[in-house]
């Protein structure tokens, strides 16, 4: 697309897509390191992931009045207007899916009095498909990339499988011994959270559809 | 920078200085002619009368009134006005010199305001020469001058500045139209001469023919203003006009017409103050006649003030030279006074 | 939603310059059309064919059809000054005639002969005043001068002065461009409300004032009809990339 002729106003378009990109990469940081540390019981990695959380929620706050500084100032339209409302839409759930990082950090202390479980070892796995959902969803509102919005949106169906699989496990592991009932449900909500990031990266690759269609979506849409 | 500013306000006040100079010059010469006709012509206004029974005939009009029951003071003849007036002593004798001395001295000559150069028309005799004959030849010339040439020239003008189309042939006869407003007088005259009297067969010197000549000559002038003041009319409104359903003849008179009266009166009065001051046209078609009586009505023998003054001017004798000077501050006045109420009308309706 | 003016193929021509191309568009009744396009894109030319006010011009021509209720009014037998009576107009700038502001009201009932008596044209300028939103601010002055009132003043008295001839579209070119923003918002305010009663028409530069009054947009390109359709679309979802560009202020 063209440039516009006011050129502060394709500055302020650019910044827009810069903060969320800037708040996209510190949330994949976030989620790696939440699963770190749950992974190796390290609370100060645990730590450090809950105090980040507060700069990635100063950032939602700043594409938010950006946002509104745009439409108020630029009065946008069209397809200029959609990318204000999507990247409104999308800073919000970048931040949810930083807070399912936090989340996942606040497990690592709480398994901290309980006894280890091998079945940890399987978050990795678990995760391997939202965070790519997560980041190809990013991709594909940066580049306005309609069939990489349309894909992330397929990959969720695979998440679900997955973690109704992890779910049998911890259900598993729960029957064999009771003791394992603490630390079980400790990684049962990780387990949902990293669920979550999946849900998520779908709606952001709802925001990108409409964003590019100008239609809103609808699930029996996308082929 | 600062060395070229200091240049370029050097220009700009050695431009405005040399303005300022030949406007100064234009004022001088204008005083001096002015002057100099006022100083020659105000005596014209004056006369010089003697109380009846007091002189002896030969210092009196000879064509005046000379019964003392009807008139006290008797016009002086022109020599004795001249002297009393201005010291000329002319044909006098000595004795006469003596006899008007003594008559100063008794107070039975005294100087009153020529009320004669109003009423009379041309004469033989300068101090009974008036210029009623002109002022009231040059009325009726313009009447037909404006009957003619205002309803012809504002409709030529409606025409080709409202309806005509816009073609080769309405483009020629604008081309046309221009250039005639600039063709020197005379030949009006001639075209006066050659078709109102020689093929209509008019009366020769008469306000009629005169009225048409000036009224050819004033046409293409009032079609020229006109058309300028019509087409200073905004688009705009006759495009509201028009928008609220009126045809272009209603538009034309309810809008375009009034808000253009002004501007087109303007125009009018000044060709017509231009005609009253024109003389060679005239000339040629004979108003140059020495008429005594003024006209009665436009098919009678006439002539104008220009044309009288012309007269006028040609002669050697004292008495007429005031009377040309006269005449011209008379002529400078009425041509003052309609330029005026042609700036009146403007600043009235520019508000 | 009836249909109230349909165009049909409408070309335009100044001379030997094509200033429309083949546009068809349909202006449905009761609503406020907004047209739309860069300066010289035609969008005034076409507003001109709807009320014939291109016959002025000697060299405009026309060709097409623009049916107002069904009757061709470039046909023969119709009559360019009841088309005008029929379409009315406001014009960019503010145009009062130099009379009173009650005079110029009254002219096109009187041109027209619409009423019966004193009192009955009364009606007419207090009505049409009223309906302009004016009539309170001026009622106490209704014989001095209209170019004594401000320009967004007089804007509303052009607006009256259309409505009292009772026409059943109103033509509005660039009607705001040479008012503040107050006087803007209320003859915007006014459109809206004279919606209710006519179909009306509106040439904008203003692309915010084409979204806040129309409920139908047509853009307009160097003589074409580019993209028509409901204001909320064209400015959310425009389908064609000149639309697109022009409204996002890309087009070059």
């Amino acid at each position: 697309m063209t440039d516009h002729i006011v050129k502060a106003y394709d500055d302020e378009l650019n910044t827009l897509h810069e903060l969320i990109h800037h708040m996209g990469e510190m949330t994949v940081q976030q989620i790696d390191k939440a699963i770190q540390s749950i992974i190796k019981g390290d609370e100060k990695l645990a730590h450090k992931v809950i105090e980040t959380d507060d700069e990635i929620n100063l950032l939602e706050v700043k594409i938010d009045e950006l946002a509104v500084r745009i439409i108020a100032l630029r009065q946008p339209v069209a397809f200029d207007l959609r990318t204000v409302v999507a990247a409104l839409k999308i800073s919000n759930q970048v931040e949810r899916i930083a807070d399912y990082a936090t989340n996942i950090a606040r497990r690592t202390l709480m398994l901290h009095d309980m006894p280890h479980l091998p079945l940890v070892e399987g978050l990795p796995a678990l995760l391997k498909i939202p965070k790519r959902m997560f980041e190809r969803a990013l991709v594909a509102f940066a580049t306005h990339d309609l069939n990489l919005a349309l894909h992330v949106w397929h990959m969720d169906r695979e998440v679900d499988e997955l973690f109704n699989e992890y779910l049998t496990e911890l259900f598993n592991a729960m029957i064999a011994d009771p003791k394992n009932v603490g630390p079980c449900t400790q990684l049962l909500f990780a387990a949902k959270n990293i669920e979550r990031i999946g849900d998520q990266s779908t709606n952001i690759a709802e925001a990108v559809y409409t964003l590019v269609t100008g239609k809103q979506f609808k699930e029996s849409d996308p082929q | 920078m600062r060395r070229t500013l200091k240049f370029r306000r050097f220009k700009e006040r050695l431009f405005q200085g040399a303005g300022l100079f030949s406007l100064c010059l234009a004022l001088l010469f204008l005083g001096g002619i002015l002057g100099d006709i006022a100083y020659k012509g105000y005596s014209a206004f004056i006369t010089t009368e003697i109380e009846a029974g007091t002189a002896t005939p030969d210092l009196l009009n000879a064509h005046a009134s000379h019964s003392p029951e009807t008139n006290r003071w008797i016009t002086a003849n022109s020599d004795v006005d001249m002297y009393v007036k201005k010291g000329y002593k002319g044909n006098l004798t000595p004795p006469q010199l003596q006899a008007i001395k003594s008559l100063e001295e008794t107070g039975h000559i005294r100087k009153a305001f020529n009320w004669g150069f109003f009423t009379h028309s041309d004469s033989q005799e300068s101090e009974l020469a008036g210029i009623w004959g002109g002022l009231y030849g040059s009325l009726l010339t313009l009447i037909v001058t404006f009957l003619t040439a205002f309803p012809l020239g504002v409709g030529t003008a409606i025409y080709l500045e409202e309806f005509a189309p816009k073609n080769r042939l309405t483009n020629l006869i604008e081309a046309n139209i221009n250039n005639l407003a600039a063709v020197p007088s005379i030949l009006f005259g001639l075209l006066g001469l050659v078709f109102f009297i020689q093929i209509l067969g008019l009366p020769r010197p008469s306000a009629l023919v005169g009225g048409l000549t000036l009224g050819l000559m004033s046409l293409p002038v009032i079609v020229v203003a006109t058309r300028s003041a019509l087409s200073t009319v905004p688009q705009t409104l006759k495009e509201a006009a028009l928008g609220l359903g009126a045809t272009p003849l209603q538009v034309l008179f309810h809008h375009v017409f009034p808000t253009a009266l002004p501007g087109i009166m303007t125009g009018v009065i000044l060709s017509l103050a231009r005609a009253l001051g024109e003389t060679a046209p005239l000339l040629l078609i004979g108003m140059v006649a020495f008429i005594a009586l003024p006209p009665e009505h436009f098919l009678d023998p006439a002539t104008v003030l220009p044309v009288q003054i012309f007269n006028w001017s040609r002669s050697s004798e004292m008495g007429f030279i005031e009377n040309t000077s006269g005449a011209i501050l008379v002529l400078l006045f009425v041509l003052a006074l309609l330029n005026g109420i042609a700036v009146v009308i403007r600043k009235k309706f520019e508000a | 939603m009836d249909i109230k003016i349909d165009v049909k193929h409408l070309n335009l021509f100044y001379a030997e310059k094509q200033a429309l191309h083949d546009v068809s568009i349909s202006l449905q009744s009761h609503q406020t059309t907004a047209l739309i396009g860069p300066s010289g894109c035609g969008k005034s030319s076409f507003l001109r064919c709807l009320n014939r006010m291109n016959d002025i011009i000697p060299s405009a021509r026309c060709e097409g059809q623009v049916i107002l209720d069904g009757e061709d009014i470039y046909a023969r037998s119709v009559d360019v000054v009841e088309v005008r009576t029929r379409v009315g107009m406001v014009f960019q700038k503010p145009n009062p005639f130099p009379r009173s502001i009650f005079e110029n009201v009254a002219y096109g009932p009187r041109i027209h002969g619409l009423f019966k008596s004193k009192a009955d044209l009364n009606d007419i300028v207090e009505g049409s005043l009223t309906r302009a939103a004016l009539f309170n601010e001026v009622k106490d002055r209704l014989h001095q001068p209209a170019t004594r009132l401000s320009g967004g003043q007089q804007q509303r008295l052009c607006i009256a002065r259309a409505i009292a001839v009772n026409p059943e579209v109103i033509l509005m070119d660039e009607p705001c461009s040479a008012l503040d923003p107050i006087a803007t918002a209320k003859v915007e305010e006014l459109i809206d409300d004279l919606r209710e009663k006519f179909t009306i028409v509106i040439v904008t530069h203003n692309l915010q004032q084409a979204a806040r009054v129309s409920q139908k947009t047509a853009f307009f390109h160097s003589g074409y009809l580019v993209e028509e359709g409901e204001t909320g679309a064209l400015f959310t979802t425009p389908q064609d990339e000149r639309t697109q560009g022009y409204i996002t202020g890309r087009y070059g």
